[in-house]
């Protein structure tokens, strides 16, 4: 049995409270009626006798006393709600949304409130509690207290984030390696894909506790996406666009510390674009002016990266064709002293581009990657330098030989291609994929790092290798990613739960004893009560009881 | 509470009650004459027995016939016929007066109704009211046509104290009178108990007639919950909690008075007869006169 209004401690506590009172009750002097009687004589008599027997002087109804008793505590325990444990092997998950969207209006306070008022009506030993906000935590666990509720719940408030209750069912789907029963109890208005409901086990049902809706909840406006991309004019600037709710919008822009001064262009209704900002490393935010409902959505943030032009040393030797696309790409500076990357031979140390006669290099194309390069690498660096768009065939057949792309480790990153590949002779260096080839190998020699074009809540980092792409950042804010690198995550979904199109209702709970799975007993309390009240009614009129 | 003539006289009430008789066995020497039997011998018309002639009787009283045959001188002796006195005692105390209707009523009825049963029948009649001291309300005397001054002194009564039935009979016992029926009218609630009352009526030389004014509810009150009984004599009270194991104490108590009563009627030789008073009276009395008489033992 289980009791749905209040936890067991409670209860006790409650019931140990009304014996006391009525005890209490029973102590009290009596205010007697009075009535005058032709004579006390026989009264006299038989109170005397009585009174030797009365073992507590003042305590004189003890069947009276339990009669009451079992009457009050009766009603107290009807109250309480108690429950048939129903089927035991039937587990309740309360989840509580802790998504961005809670935040509009009292919507989170009001949910907390039914939560607080549900979880007790839940058998303690057959339900959990879980916050769903940017993580999944536990607050209650199987058998403890709902009294401990209100304390893990302080503090707690709507996080930048969204879809936090399709993370948390994700995450029992995957926990629940039985044919357990389990009803998943959705207690705040996230959304649930289809998607998502399908990958779901059968044995796991959604209920969703029914939260009255905050009216007028669409009227918040707000920053949808931040993204961003290398500047076309200036290596060492990117351009930023993100996406706004509204059509019409002013921004105030932030690099860093400081305001930065910037006009965002319009491109379609509601996406904007803001060119030439700076990258320094440092972080830039943009906040939507004007007042909303939600203010989580109101302003946006993005990392951006360090950039400056990499210092290319040229050999002498260099082909007139590497000259060229050196001198015509903006992120390189030519230097004499200290280059960050050379192209030809003789510097040690230093990442290079180098040519080989095909008679000492087997391989066409021999790519040296540090001893401490992950796997992965080397197999990103196929697409990464544009590898794929060279005609192979076409080499293979001008050269007679065989094009051959090796990998090899070494102190330092180094590209060798053969020399007869660099003239006229073959098509290489007329093929549309060699200044891609080259601009590529030098970035990566240099160790520059493409731009994240876009980082968004809940999603993989687009950048990430396979093995790191597990992580999402599960929140609006500084984060590190696999690599150890700081990074921050802008709010790029709609915090608010739309519209389930193409899916089915997630059904409302109705009824706690739908989830619960339990009887009520409150009926037949009820009718005890009513028989016992009727049994002092009789006892009353014989004169059994005062 | 005053009460008025209208409340203790109805005519037709003593008017069915003139066929009534109260009758002694014999009644003690030197009344006046009157038509109860006496236990002297004199001018009365029923033969009593014969005894031998003393100097100085009546010569009208030989019997010659015997005389001749026995040549003896005896006398016939006839019974004298003479008056039982009847002392009434009508309780007066507060108890009487208390309840809806008041005890005092049926007893105030009954004392005149017992009277005019004696004055009619030539008995000479007094009334003692008693409560927490006897008083002479009315001096003993006879005449069938007193009944309404009667009437009228029995109204005049005001409600007593506590009932003392000790102080009652010693009060009657310094009177002197001579021997007769006492008729005591009362509820019989003495503070003191029933051994005080049943102490007290054991002085008395009289004989006896116990009239008791009883309620049903005076052995099985309607009383429940907690109550504080206060006793309208003494002015005590008593807190009682009613429930089933005090009031079938409260009926023991009471079964044991109504007992020691009863015990004390039974080896006293006495008469007793209780009056509901919630009931008419005259069908109550008539039960104590069978066959229209009631005799005095």
């Amino acid at each position: 049995m289980s009791l749905a209004q209040v936890s067991p401690l409670v209860f006790w506590l409650g019931l140990i409270g009304l014996a006391s009172v009525l005890f209490a009750l029973q102590c009290l002097r009596v205010r007697h009626r009075r009535i005058d009687v032709v004579t006390t004589l026989f009264w006299s008599e038989a109170i005397e006798e009585s009174r030797a027997r009365v073992l507590f002087k003042r305590f004189r109804h003890p069947w009276s006393y339990l009669l009451v008793l079992a009457i009050a505590g009766l009603i107290w325990l009807a109250w309480a709600e108690p429950r048939s444990t129903g089927d035991s092997d039937r587990e309740s998950v309360l989840l509580v949304d802790g998504s961005a969207g809670m935040a509009l209006g009292s919507r989170f306070e009001d949910t907390l409130a039914l939560l607080k008022r549900d979880v007790v009506r839940f058998p303690t030993a057959q339900r959990r509690v879980f916050w769903c906000g940017g993580d999944t935590r536990l607050l209650l666990d199987r058998g403890e207290e709902s009294i401990l509720l209100e304390a893990r719940l302080e503090g707690l408030r709507p996080e930048a984030t969204s879809r936090g209750l399709e993370r948390a069912c994700l995450t029992l789907a995957r926990e629940l390696q039985d044919d357990r029963e389990v009803d998943l109890v959705l207690y705040g208005d996230g959304t649930i894909d289809q998607a998502v409901r399908d990958i779901l086990p059968d044995s796991m049902a959604l209920h969703r506790a029914a939260v009255p809706p905050e009216p007028g909840k669409d009227v918040n406006q707000g920053i949808r996406a931040l993204g961003m991309t290398e500047s076309n004019a200036d290596f060492e600037a990117v351009d930023l666009y993100f996406r706004t709710s509204i059509a019409e919008a002013n921004f105030s822009f932030h690099l860093g510390d400081q305001p930065y001064a910037g006009e965002a262009m319009a491109l379609d209704p509601g996406e904007w674009l803001l060119r030439g900002v700076p990258a320094r490393g440092e972080a830039f935010s943009v906040r939507l002016l004007g007042n909303d409902a939600l203010s989580v959505d109101d302003s946006a943030s993005i990392q951006l990266p360090f950039r400056e032009r990499i210092r290319v040393g040229l050999s002498e030797d260099a082909p007139a064709v590497l000259r060229q696309l050196v001198a015509g790409d903006p992120a390189l500076q030519v230097v004499e002293i200290g280059p960050a990357v050379a192209i030809g031979t003789g510097l040690e140390g230093v990442p290079s581009l180098q040519w080989t006669s095909s008679e000492e290099e087997g391989d066409a194309f021999v790519f040296v990657v540090k001893s401490d390069a992950g796997a992965g690498e080397a197999d990103d660096l196929f697409v990464r330098l544009g590898m794929n768009q060279i005609d192979a065939t076409g080499l293979a057949q001008a050269s007679g030989r065989i094009i051959r792309l090796s990998v090899q480790q070494g102190e330092t990153r180094s590209v060798r291609l053969w020399e007869e590949l660099l003239t006229g002779e073959f098509n290489l260096t007329k093929s549309a994929a060699f200044p891609l080839f080259v601009a590529q190998a030098i970035r990566w020699l240099a160790e520059v790092e493409p731009v994240d074009p876009y980082v968004s809540v809940g999603e993989a980092h687009p950048l990430l290798t396979a093995a790191e792409s597990v992580y999402a950042p599960p929140r609006v804010g500084a984060y590190r990613d696999g690599d150890g690198m700081e990074r921050i995550a802008s709010l790029a979904e709609d915090p608010l739960p739309v519209a389930e199109e193409g899916t089915a209702e997630i059904p409302r709970l109705e009824t706690l004893a739908s989830a619960v799975g339990g009887q009520p007993w409150m009926t037949w309390l009820i009718l005890i009560v009513l028989v016992l009240l009727g049994l002092e009614w009789v006892l009353f009129q014989k004169g059994r009881v005062p | 509470m005053a009460l008025t003539k209208s409340q203790i006289f109805d005519p037709a009430f003593l008017d069915s009650l003139r066929h009534l008789r109260i009758v002694a066995r014999r009644v003690p020497a030197g009344g006046r004459f009157a038509e109860q039997r006496s236990v002297d011998s004199g001018g009365g018309i029923d033969f009593k027995d014969f005894r031998p002639y003393s100097p100085g009787d009546d010569f009208r009283s030989i019997d010659w016939n015997i005389y001749q045959r026995l040549g003896k001188v005896f006398l016939r002796l006839y019974e004298e016929l003479e008056d039982l006195p009847l002392y009434l005692m009508p309780d007066v105390s507060r108890s009487l007066f208390l309840e809806d209707p008041p005890r005092i009523i049926s007893c105030l009825r009954t004392t005149l109704a017992l009277a005019s049963i004696s004055l009619n029948h030539h008995d000479t009649v007094g009334v003692f009211s008693f409560s927490d001291e006897g008083t002479t309300a009315w001096r003993p005397q006879s005449g069938a046509n007193k009944i309404m001054l009667l009437a009228d002194r029995l109204a005049s009564l005001k409600p007593g104290g506590v009932t003392n039935f000790g102080k009652a009979m010693r009060h009657l016992q310094r009177l002197n009178l001579r021997r007769g029926l006492v008729v005591i009218v009362s509820d019989f609630f003495d503070p003191q108990g029933a051994p005080a009352v049943v102490e007290a009526l054991k002085t008395l030389r009289h004989r006896l007639l116990l009239v008791q004014l009883v309620k049903a509810s005076d052995r099985e009150p309607e009383l429940a919950g907690d109550v504080r009984l206060v006793d309208c004599e003494t002015g005590l009270a008593e807190d009682v909690s009613v429930t089933q194991r005090v009031r079938d104490r409260y009926v023991q108590s009471y079964d044991r008075f109504q007992a020691s009563l009863t015990n004390f009627v039974r080896e006293r030789g006495a008469g007793m007869l209780q009056i509901d008073v919630e009931q008419p009276i005259t069908a109550q009395l008539v039960n104590l006169f069978q066959s229209g008489s009631y005799a005095v033992r």
